[in-house]
């Protein structure tokens, strides 16, 4: 008697729950199907596709011919692809430290209690980075050359009789420099802003405890308190800036297009410089890239849990 | 002791400050130099005779474009940044409260493809682009980017903070998900609209890889792509350098404006993410 009564009260109980779920779901996807159609299309099939074409010898003009590893023995056995590497990663040494460290020092400064205009100059340090890297790029190429003219710092320290290093020609390796020195400019700005939220997210009552505990000076303060508490802070910035700066094609094509000699040809700027006669060759190189992103967001994914745990 | 340290905190600010002011100093001053004298000595700050016209001048120098470029500029900008926003909102509302079949999968999917610079994906999207005829057209500089899914996720991380009872109050009364969407979240976002709104503006002003390689002919360059045309050496006879400088100081006026009014939207923005614009 029971059981009959049930069955159909639970079946159409069921027929109910489905056509909801059957309903929520095609409201679901009627709303994210702008967006899931554009990503589809324009980021992830070109990841496939990018993969497909570093398989083919692939110009401008002619029909793409299937070439197996060919582009790929190509890259490896190329000098400059591997110089490439090398400039990525001293680019990443000159620019990473600095502008994180540049960054913290500035919210340091700006968040201290008791002096005047600090919302002022957060705002100073801030705007360069709502300027556009063509903009920051042509200015630092007056401020820094050498060649034919000297521009203002290479003017100046001339006039105080200090030698300027050839950036633009002779001294391929500070060329980089040059670069870096523009983007800790340009983007110190956002490391402050995040360093700012994380040192407001301290809490006083740590401050209080370890001048309780007898930390006597500022420096053993930043050491033993601030610091370890901003690790978090600090490990996002590494991501987020190592990221950007291994994708940094712009400082470079606009201060010194890859040169002198290839010293400023980053990866990004390899693939670029492939494009668009030898595409296979760039292809090959940017799912090299690719593979190289994913392995550093993993290593740093698990690095900041690590991290995370231990402080 | 205390008074003492903050002369010290002041000072480094100062100094840090005028360090940081010193390069738009510079191009400001550059921009009032003669075209002749910008080039003959970047080593001065300021320019012996400031020349104002170089601002009217510009407009109708050779081989700057700057009133069509700026066009393209503001058509691009804008429309990418209502796009993004119109994706992003519907999708965010949807990944925030509709619980639809693999949902969490599609949007860990969306997050995994923020790691994925654009400057990898150039040469396909190229390909693309070119096999349907859009390049050197509005579609290609517009169409691409409109899915973004950082403000994808911007959207979805303040729908959720949307009290579930104003939903459910509705849901009563018998209001289907499109105008709960429409006629009590879309009404209260006004804070990842405004932070999308000017993180997406000033990348797309600044951007320089894509417009240069999907825009092929200088009708269609945006201004970034012109100034850094006339940089790179652009075959002139008479060195235009006061005027490039000029050029650069207009194209920083727009994203310093809109930069300082909505300043704290924009530091709130990046502080909460940690995602550069």
């Amino acid at each position: 008697m029971a059981g009959r009564r049930m069955r159909p009260a639970s079946f159409s109980r069921t027929l109910t729950i489905m056509m909801h779920k059957f309903r929520t779901t095609l409201a679901g996807y009627g709303f994210i199907f702008p967006a899931i159609v554009l990503v589809a299309i324009f980021l992830l099939y070109p990841i496939g596709f990018v993969i497909y074409i570093s398989f083919h010898k692939w110009g401008i003009l002619g029909t793409p011919v299937f070439v197996g590893l060919k582009n790929y023995v190509t890259i490896f056995s190329d000098d400059r692809f591997w110089q490439a590497v090398l400039n990525t990663g001293y680019y990443m040494v000159l620019a990473v430290p600095t502008q994180i460290g540049l960054g913290l020092l500035l919210a340091i400064l700006v968040n201290r209690k008791g002096t005047a205009g600090r919302g002022f100059f957060r705002t100073i340090y801030f705007i360069p980075l709502s300027i556009s890297f063509v903009a920051a790029g042509i200015i630092f190429q007056w401020i820094l050359t050498t060649t034919p003219i000297e521009g203002f710092l290479s003017h100046l320290f001339g006039q105080l009789g200090l030698p300027f290093p050839q950036w633009e020609t002779t001294d391929s390796n500070w060329a980089m420099v040059a670069i870096a020195l523009m983007n800790t400019w340009k983007s110190a700005g956002y490391a402050m802003v995040i360093y700012l939220a994380g040192l407001q997210g301290i809490n006083r009552d740590y401050y209080e405890a370890a001048a309780i505990d007898g930390a006597r000076s500022e420096w053993q303060v930043f050491r033993y308190i601030t610091w370890p508490l901003l690790a978090p802070t600090t490990v996002l910035l590494v991501i987020s800036t190592v990221i950007f700066t291994v994708r940094g094609f712009e400082p470079i094509f606009v201060m010194t297009q890859g040169g002198p000699a290839g010293a400023t040809t980053t990866l990004v700027y390899y693939l670029y410089e492939k494009f668009p006669n030898t595409m296979g060759v760039s292809s090959a190189a940017a799912t090299f890239l690719l593979v190289a992103i994913l392995v550093l967001t993993l290593v740093q994914f698990l690095a900041s849990r690590r991290a995370e745990s231990y402080y | 002791m205390v008074r003492k340290r903050n002369y010290g905190t002041m000072f480094l600010l100062i100094v840090l400050a005028v360090l940081f002011l010193f390069p738009l100093v510079y191009m400001l001053g550059g921009s009032l130099k003669t075209n002749q004298e910008a080039d003959s000595k970047p080593e001065t700050i300021f320019p012996e005779q400031p020349q104002w016209r170089n601002y009217i001048d510009i407009f109708d120098a050779p081989n700057f474009n700057i009133l069509l470029q700026t066009r393209n500029s503001l058509i691009v900008t804008f429309t990418v940044t209502a796009g993004q926003i119109f994706v992003a909102a519907l999708a965010g509302y949807a990944f925030a409260r509709i619980r639809f079949i693999w949902r969490d999968t599609i949007f860990i999917i969306f997050l995994a493809t923020l790691i994925l610079p654009f400057e990898l994906i150039f040469v396909p999207l190229y390909l693309m682009l070119a096999k349907w005829g859009w390049i050197n057209s509005f579609l290609a500089l517009i169409v691409p980017v409109i899915a973004n899914p950082f403000a994808i996720f911007m959207f979805r991380q303040f729908f959720i903070t949307v009290p579930i009872e104003l939903e459910e109050a509705m849901r009563m009364d018998g209001a289907g998900y499109m105008r709960i969407f429409l006629s009590l979240m879309l009404p209260l976002s006004g804070p990842p609209f405004l932070t999308i709104f000017i993180l997406t503006w000033l990348a797309e002003w600044s951007a320089l890889l894509r417009p240069m390689i999907f825009a092929r002919t200088p009708d269609m360059w945006t201004l970034q792509v012109g100034l850094n045309f006339l940089n790179r050496g652009a075959q002139v006879t008479t060195p235009t350098t006061a005027y490039l400088m000029a050029g650069i100081a207009l194209a920083s006026i727009p994203p310093v404006v809109i930069f300082l009014i909505m300043q704290r939207r924009f530091v709130e923005g990046i502080a909460q993410t940690g995602i550069k614009g």
